[in-house]
């Protein structure tokens, strides 16, 4: 039983769903992850289960500490946004998270690079459902999109898996000593999901589109499934590291331009994946440990983050700072617990992301690498200044715009408290996190210059921001990003292919009209254009009417004698020529 | 900020560079190891991230929010006027 592929109750879940009475659906969402937390603690580090198909080896499922780890969590934020998402009555949405949420956890337990293919695709159409299940038009574009970076994304790796199956005769997913072409394609592929510049667009493009709760399990999911895979595949890839650095910063950058609260957190998600790419690109053991563990608060901190702006979105309809203020006082649990979570991502002594960061950072100043710190603390700057001054401050302080409020489900709030818990839970005991990590490490992270460095990071940070704060509010803007390269070029082809074509063929049909009527005028009654030829033969005819000017219309009974006389003559004639030919012949 | 809040941010701000003296004495390898080096970094890279993210955004990245709206689309929609129909949830609209 312990065995169990942990994708499977999800799968089954996602059978089930249809075929159970509406009002139970949402209970019943809360089992698949409670059963896959059972399955998980009963594993043992270094079980497989292997079968063969076609002559390939295939390994569906591998356990060691690393998947078991992105799999505790995931089990955990499925839970946690099942709670938070107890009141939805959508059948769509809860069979995709089901069918994301399982096959999330399939990848990071797949042994092999096509049962990790497999997964990754289904993964990518689950949230591209959640994406398009808001159904305003702007959703279901930016869902399109989404789908489309995601199958280029993984046509990318089946290319590199294949090339990769073909060059060493084997599919198991292990590191990747030497580059090579597959190499580069694999990369490549895990590289769109884990959001690297300049491939990252997507997410801030997708994620804001998304409705309330799904976005919740796509903060989860995607990007740390190829956190997993670039630890796994990946480690100690030098690139990674000036990437990783670069991702971090240029989150920053983004977020601190956004209006919209929910894109200011996706674009805080580039920034903190960057921490977990650049701790894989150092590839020490230190390293890989502060990429795992930050994934892993940063699962909990920042689903906690998108159900706290969800909950804004919800109860105002509105995500946009610009639209948004003085809310605090109607929402206080959510405030509350909204800045936990944004005390988490700040790195707040006693809250779970000062465990996690701390490892990362160490581990580069431990490789004598100085330039990452100082980039790498410069980033966490910008992410308290973000999530913790700016959104709250121009979201729920200030003064109140006038609009009602639709009242928060309990659910949600008992879903953000949840994971709320947790993350102070690893603030306080961080230890429960070193224990599961990849590697052993010995780490503590509360030492007096570790809060004096916090101390002097955040409160002059602060300070900053107090003074510059009128600077700081949104602006009705948007920020031009890389989908620029493939949106802006889309309004081209649409042009070109669809409003020139269809311009075209509107001219050709308003021409063909415009002719028509003059041409039908004139073809009304052919005896009169035909003018004086007609009129001579028109003179044999016994006048109905007298010799009066000819008739708009044909009329059939004005013309039958000459018309007639015509015709036996043609016929006549045409008779003669027969019968002389059948003579001569 | 009333007088007294911004008496306790001024006490917490000296206060944690004023602490940074008590740690256990050790030679300064790296930059970070001076005292208070992590007092002026916070401020100082806070107001860089501010001035940089926005100097880019006026100049070169920023556009008007209908930007990517093809010609003739109609305009995203307004928030409803009673807020009773929250636009994030197709959920509550389309149950099945």
């Amino acid at each position: 039983m312990a065995e169990l592929p942990p994708f499977l109750p999800f799968f089954a879940g996602a059978l089930l769903l249809p075929i159970l009475p509406r009002g139970l659906r949402g209970i019943f969402f809360l089992v698949p992850p409670a059963l896959a937390m059972w399955t998980l603690s009963g594993m043992q580090d270094g079980s497989t289960l292997s079968i063969t198909l076609l002559g390939w080896e295939l390994t569906p499922l591998r356990v060691d500490r690393l998947a078991l780890l992105f799999g505790w969590v995931f089990a955990i934020v499925a839970f946690i946004g099942g709670v938070y998402a107890l009141h939805l009555r959508s059948l769509g949405q809860q069979v995709a998270a089901s069918l994301y949420a399982g096959s999330a956890l399939g990848a990071v337990f797949a042994g092999d690079l096509i049962t990790l293919l497999v997964f990754w695709e289904i993964m990518a159409l689950g949230s591209a459902w959640l994406v398009w299940s808001r159904r305003t038009p702007a959703s279901l574009a930016a869902g399109m999109r989404y789908i489309y970076v995601h199958l280029a994304g993984g046509g990318l790796l089946m290319a590199g898996i294949l090339l990769h199956a073909g060059d060493t005769g084997s599919l198991a997913f292990t590191a990747f000593a030497q580059p090579s072409p597959a190499a580069w394609l694999i990369l490549l592929g895990f590289g769109i999901n884990a959001a690297i510049p300049p491939l990252h667009a997507w997410l801030p493009d997708a994620y804001p589109q998304a409705t309330v709760t799904g976005a919740v399990f796509m903060s989860a999911f995607t990007t740390k499934t190829a956190v997993y895979a670039l630890a796994r595949g990946f480690a100690g890839w030098e690139l990674l590291v000036p990437f990783g650095v670069a991702m971090t910063l240029y989150g920053v950058v983004y977020a601190t331009l956004a209006n919209d609260i929910r894109r200011l957190l996706a674009y805080h998600i580039v920034s903190q994946v960057g921490y977990m790419v650049a701790g894989v690109g150092l590839g020490s053991q230190m390293g890989i440990n502060g990429a795992t563990a930050h994934a892993f608060t940063h699962i909990l901190y920042k689903g906690l983050l998108f159900m706290g702006a969800g909950a804004v979105l919800h109860a105002t309809a509105r995500s946009k700072l610009t639209e948004l203020g003085g809310l605090g006082r109607f929402m206080p649990w959510t405030v509350a617990l909204y800045l936990v979570g944004a005390f988490s991502i700040s790195g707040f002594p006693l809250f779970s992301g000062f465990v996690s960061k701390a490892v990362t950072v160490d581990a580069a100043a431990k490789l004598g690498r100085d330039g990452v710190v100082l980039l790498l603390h410069l980033a966490s700057i910008g992410t308290f200044l973000s999530t913790t001054l700016k959104l709250p401050y121009f979201t729920w302080w200030g003064p109140r715009r006038a609009y009602e409020l639709v009242p928060i489900p309990w659910n949600m709030t008992a879903g953000m408290a949840l994971a709320a818990g947790l993350n102070i839970f690893l603030g306080v005991y961080p230890q429960a996190l070193y224990a599961i990590l990849p590697y052993p490490l010995d780490y503590h992270p509360y030492t007096h210059s570790h809060l004096v460095k916090s101390a002097q990071l955040l409160g002059f940070t602060f300070l900053a921001f107090w003074l510059l704060r009128s600077r700081m509010g949104g602006k009705p803007r948007i920020t031009l990003d890389t989908d620029w390269l493939y949106r802006r070029p889309a309004g081209l082809a649409y042009r070109l292919t669809v409003v020139t074509v269809d311009r075209l063929f509107g001219g050709v049909e308003a021409l063909v009209l415009r002719m028509a009527e003059p041409l039908r005028a004139l073809l009304a009654n052919p005896h009169k254009p035909a003018g004086g030829l007609l009129r001579t033969i028109a003179r044999l005819d016994f006048p109905i009417g007298g010799a009066d000017p000819e008739p708009a219309c044909f009329d059939v009974s004005r013309y039958r004698f000459s018309t007639g006389g015509v015709l036996f003559v043609l016929l006549l004639v045409f008779a003669l020529l027969l019968a002389g030919a059948l003579l001569v012949a | 900020m009333s007088r007294f809040r911004a008496l306790l941010l001024g006490l917490a701000l000296v206060g944690s560079v004023v602490l940074g003296f008590f740690g256990p004495a050790k030679e300064p390898h790296h930059v970070w190891d001076y005292k208070g080096f992590f007092a002026l970094y916070g401020f100082a890279g806070c107001a860089l991230i501010v001035f940089a993210s926005k100097a880019l955004g006026k100049h070169i990245l920023q556009r008007g929010e209908d930007y990517y709206r093809p010609a003739g689309a109609p305009p995203e929609e307004a928030p409803e006027a009673d807020g009773a129909h929250p636009r994030g949830e197709g959920e509550e609209r389309h149950r099945g």
